[in-house]
């Protein structure tokens, strides 16, 4: 390709179209990714076509073609997704139809509808990714977007394209501090705007409801955020940083499940034997978007927060799945009893499959045989977990047949899961009421900010033992296993809570990477709590706050919607004084008011002076135009031009002028 | 002198010389006020257009003191000034004053020469006196110099480099002549011999008068800020490099004042300014886009600029 006929068509070529293609791309990027390929394929190759158009290697389809490719996007869609609405259908029918929309996009009405559409596309996008990355990717789009539409709506000639994007970013700037006023001040509706229609099971990380410890051959260290919490007292002690989360009574012999509760309740106390001693930690929850239902707190959370109910297990569960990054503040005792004296509903602690784990149960009848009570058993399954030679890996073996057996006699290599599910095992087999709990243990504070992070790498699994005179006893199987029978010394502190930090090599390669990471997640965190989850509550808590001085209190929706207004109105002016600058402005000379008078009236009869024409070359063409006038023209023009550029202008002249502009006549 | 009376001299004079330099009266005029506003010019142009004589016979016109430096690429600095020679009666270095010492110079095809023997000139022009031999030496009163220079794309030029462009108030070019004043040349007698009879149409000193007068045509304020938008509007221009400088401001005044003289007004008005603009400005402005287009886009300017 001869390079220089290459650019000269790039030069040819319509710009608002190329910044407008560069914008769309970019903008369906994202989609593309996430959506199907078979949204994606027909889409770049779409694009790609009408960038060939305007560099005109190629014609755009004919009608019969472009009705053909509607439908087969349309079939492409519906063979994607499965159906053309809900939220992925619906964007990559909108994906779709707009990159179709560029095979017939001649008119300048089609330009700016593509644009337009252009915009929401990137409103689409939000639907699946609020980060902050993609807040800023977006920016970009939209820049490119209003460059677009600069060049499509100045003139083609001699503007370089670069003094396009450079309004295109003076025009963003200029938009902030209205945008700004519209993001803090516009009433927030309660609730989500509208509510997503669900596609499936969305993939979420985090925890499942269901617990398989056989099938897992490695477990993935994922280091994402699972949630972040704001501690308003003090911070709990390490070994109480147990965040409750899905409870499982049921096992059938390989998984351990719980079906969704049935009976939820919103009353706290499920029963009267809910004892707390000491203080409550108070503190307010960031929850990551899991997809499930389950909200975290600490053990034992003594509040529900709103929109959830609580189980008889104590998992609080959210009326909705978590699609969204929610907010929610917890009042926890980490000092409690439960159920003590009050025998629970034994059978559904006692549990257990008919055909597994024979050899488990002689063994718990062994154990328990020993021992006189049931808190004595519990320490003497502790004390064999803890002599025999169990190991605490994080790539166990595969348990086929038998997991528990095999993972009590066999294996026994494995992690929290396996020693959680086994223990329960036991405990059950040898008739003491017991459950898996699963959650996250542990956590850390930024140490650049004052909220404390919990990791998905931190999700864990314990157990909970009912004793007749205790209650429910939280007991961690996984905490007993000796240091030196953990195969890596990093995950110390994953087992044990005091050893955290312990173990981790002091690497000031990795101390660095530590803090770069605390310093990411604490804009993330800023950015979660002041953008994302900017929600009516925390709208409302920031305008009283930074309005209280004023005599506001408890600010309305009336009362946000007039300060919005006042702040829009302020605004506008300050930006209408730096654009008209009437301090600048001199006194207007007469001289020139008659004139202008004079030239309007001229004007009205279609003789139009142009801004830049001369006083001299105005009265020349309108005495040619109107040869009956020419002499008053003249005149006038004559007595303008003494007045305002001759020395010494006098008034007497200024009032010929005026004398004579107002007998004029056309 | 009276101001129609200065009108009438001044027409006396274009017409004098339009008898030589035909149908070229715009450009005898532009020339004329360039000369009025004291201030040098760059004559730009084909060869064979008439740049030589036009200088030639507005020397003549005026009835000032002529040199022509033709520049060659060979030409040396003393080529231009002068140089002390050694003189055996008088046992003493004796100066010899080089055409440079004339009133009005005719410095043809000065692309031709190296920027050394260029400097040479344009100091002169600017200073009004020239430095030998650690000696400085007045130049004669008035002091003009009519530059003509070859379009740079021709074989053999270096170009003048910007800050010494901004030394000429204003850059003409002249053109074909159109179809009758060619007819009247082809016929016409030999152009060089009807210089040779030509004879002056002012009187010494009236120059000076003349161009007293030219500085003292009055500029009211609404003049003043429409020079200041079309100032303005060339530094916000995307379309430019760089806006004019106060120095290319100073240059249009002067200019649009003298130009007003020459149509007979004794105060300038926005026409003038819109007339001589692209001839004291065009040379100064470098346009983004594309050479040779900056014709267009400082019509764009003159016609974006309101006048207000």
């Amino acid at each position: 390709m001869n390079m220089s006929g290459f650019q000269q068509r790039v030069k040819q070529a319509k710009a608002e179209n190329l910044w407008l293609l560069a914008g769309l791309t970019l903008a369906f990027t994202p989609h593309f990714f996430r959506l199907s390929p078979l949204v994606m394929l027909p889409g770049i190759i779409l694009l790609c076509w009408r960038l060939l158009f305007e560099l005109r290697y190629l014609a755009l389809p004919p009608r019969t073609v472009r009705w053909l490719l509607t439908f087969i996007g349309i079939f492409a869609t519906y063979i994607a997704f499965g159906t053309l609405v809900g939220r992925q259908a619906g964007v990559g029918l909108l994906v779709i139809m707009l990159c179709l929309k560029l095979m017939e996009m001649n008119a300048q009405r089609d330009v700016g509808v593509v644009i337009g559409l252009g915009f929401f596309v990137v409103i689409t996008v939000f639907l699946f990714d609020q980060s902050i990355f993609m807040g800023i990717y977006m920016l970009l789009v939209v820049t490119l977007l209003v460059t677009a539409l600069i060049a499509f709506s100045r003139d083609q000639s001699e503007i370089p394209q670069w003094a396009n994007l450079q309004k295109a970013g003076a025009v963003l700037a200029q938009a902030v501090p209205l945008a700004l006023l519209l993001f803090f001040l516009f009433p927030r509706i309660p609730g989500p705007l509208w509510s997503l229609p669900t596609d499936g099971a969305g993939a979420g990380t985090g925890l499942s409801d269901s617990m398989s410890p056989g099938n897992i051959s490695q477990l993935s260290d994922d280091d994402s955020v699972a949630f972040r919490v704001q501690f308003d007292t003090a911070l709990p002690l390490p070994q109480k940083r147990y965040w409750r989360g899905p409870v499982f009574t049921q096992f059938d012999g390989r998984t351990w499940s719980n079906p969704y509760p049935q009976n939820l309740t919103n009353r706290l106390s499920i029963n009267s034997q809910y004892q707390v001693s000491g203080e409550p930690s108070l503190y307010t929850v960031t929850l990551e978007p899991h997809q499930q239902r389950w909200l975290f707190a600490l053990d034992l959370p003594a509040t529900i927060p709103p929109d959830s109910r609580l189980s008889v297990d104590y998992e609080i569960i959210a009326n909705q799945p978590v699609r969204q990054l929610i907010r929610y503040s917890m009042r926890s005792f980490t000092d409690y009893q439960l159920a003590k004296n009050d025998a629970p509903d034994i059978s559904r602690y006692l549990q257990l499959p008919a055909e597994s784990g024979i050899q488990a149960r002689k063994l718990a009848q062994q154990l328990r045989q020993k021992v006189t009570d049931n808190a004595a058993f519990v320490q003497t399954v502790l004390n064999y977990i803890a002599e025999q030679p169990f190991y605490y890996t994080r790539q166990p073996p595969l348990l086929l047949n038998d997991p528990v057996d095999e993972f009590l006699f066999d294996s026994r290599r494995g992690f929290c899961e396996h020693y959680a599910s086994a223990f329960v095992f036991l405990m059950r087999a040898a008739g003491v009421p017991a459950r898996v709990v699963t959650g996250y243990q542990g956590g850390e504070m930024n140490p650049q900010s004052d909220y404390f992070i919990v990791r998905q790498s931190s999700a864990h699994a314990w157990t909970e033992v009912w004793l007749r005179d205790e209650g429910w006893r939280r007991v961690d199987p996984t905490a007993v296993i000796p240091t030196e029978r953990i195969e890596n010394q990093q995950d110390l502190a994953r087992i044990l809570p005091e050893m955290a930090g312990v173990g981790a090599a002091p690497n000031w390669l990795k101390k660095m990477g530590r803090q770069l990471n605390f310093g990411w997640d604490r804009i993330n965190h800023a950015w979660n709590q002041w953008v994302v989850n900017y929600n009516t509550q925390r709208q409302q808590n920031f305008l009283s706050r930074l309005l209280a001085s004023a005599g506001f209190d408890n600010i309305d929706w009336q009362e946000m919607i007039t300060l919005l207004v006042a702040g829009m109105a302020l605004v506008m002016t300050v930006v209408a004084m730096y654009l008209l600058k009437p301090w600048n402005r001199q006194s207007r000379d007469p001289a020139q008011v008659v004139y202008e008078r004079f030239c309007q009236r001229l004007s009205r009869r279609g003789m139009q002076r142009q801004p830049a024409e001369g006083p001299l070359d105005f009265s020349r063409r309108a005495g040619q135009r109107y040869p009956q006038r020419a002499r008053d023209i003249s005149n006038i023009t004559a007595l303008y031009e003494r007045q305002r550029y001759a020395p010494y202008p006098t008034q007497k002249n200024l009032q010929r002028l005026q004398h004579a502009v107002r007998n004029f006549i056309v | 002198m009276q101001n129609n009376e200065i009108t009438k001299q001044l027409d006396a004079i274009v017409a004098h010389a339009s008898q030589v330099v035909l149908g070229k009266q715009h450009e005898i005029r532009l020339a004329l006020a360039c000369l009025l506003a004291r201030g040098h010019l760059l004559i730009e142009d084909l060869p064979g257009v008439g740049k030589t004589t036009l200088a030639h016979v507005l020397a003549q016109t005026l009835g000032l003191q002529y040199q022509r430096i033709q520049f060659t690429s060979d030409l040396l600095p003393a080529d231009i000034l002068g140089v002390s020679i050694f003189d055996k009666s008088e046992q003493g270095f004796h100066f010899h004053p080089g055409p440079i010492f004339a009133q009005l110079i005719l410095a043809d095809e000065v692309n031709r020469a190296t920027p050394k023997a260029q400097s040479a000139l344009l100091e002169a022009m600017e200073e009004g006196q020239v430095t030998i031999e650690g000696k400085t030496r007045p130049l004669p009163k008035p002091f003009f110099v009519i530059a003509t220079q070859n379009p740079t794309y021709q074989i053999g030029t270096f170009p003048l480099p910007e800050s010494q462009l901004d030394r000429f108030l204003m850059r003409i070019s002249l053109g074909y002549p159109d179809a009758s004043a060619e007819r009247a040349l082809l016929t016409g007698d030999d152009r060089r011999e009807m210089l040779k009879q030509h004879g002056t149409c002012i009187q010494p000193g009236q120059l000076e008068e003349l161009q007293q007068a030219a500085s003292k045509v009055h500029v009211a304020d609404a003049l003043l800020d429409y020079v200041q938008a079309l100032l303005d509007a060339s530094r916000r221009s995307p379309q430019f490099t760089h806006g004019l400088s106060p120095r290319a401001g100073l240059a249009l005044l002067r200019s649009a004042k003298a130009w007003a003289l020459m149509v007979g007004r004794n105060h300038a008005m926005p026409e003038d300014v819109q007339t001589v603009m692209p001839h004291v400005v065009e040379h100064r402005l470098q346009a983004v886009v594309e050479p040779g287009r900056d014709n267009k886009t400082l019509m764009a300017l003159l016609q974006d600029v309101a006048i207000p």
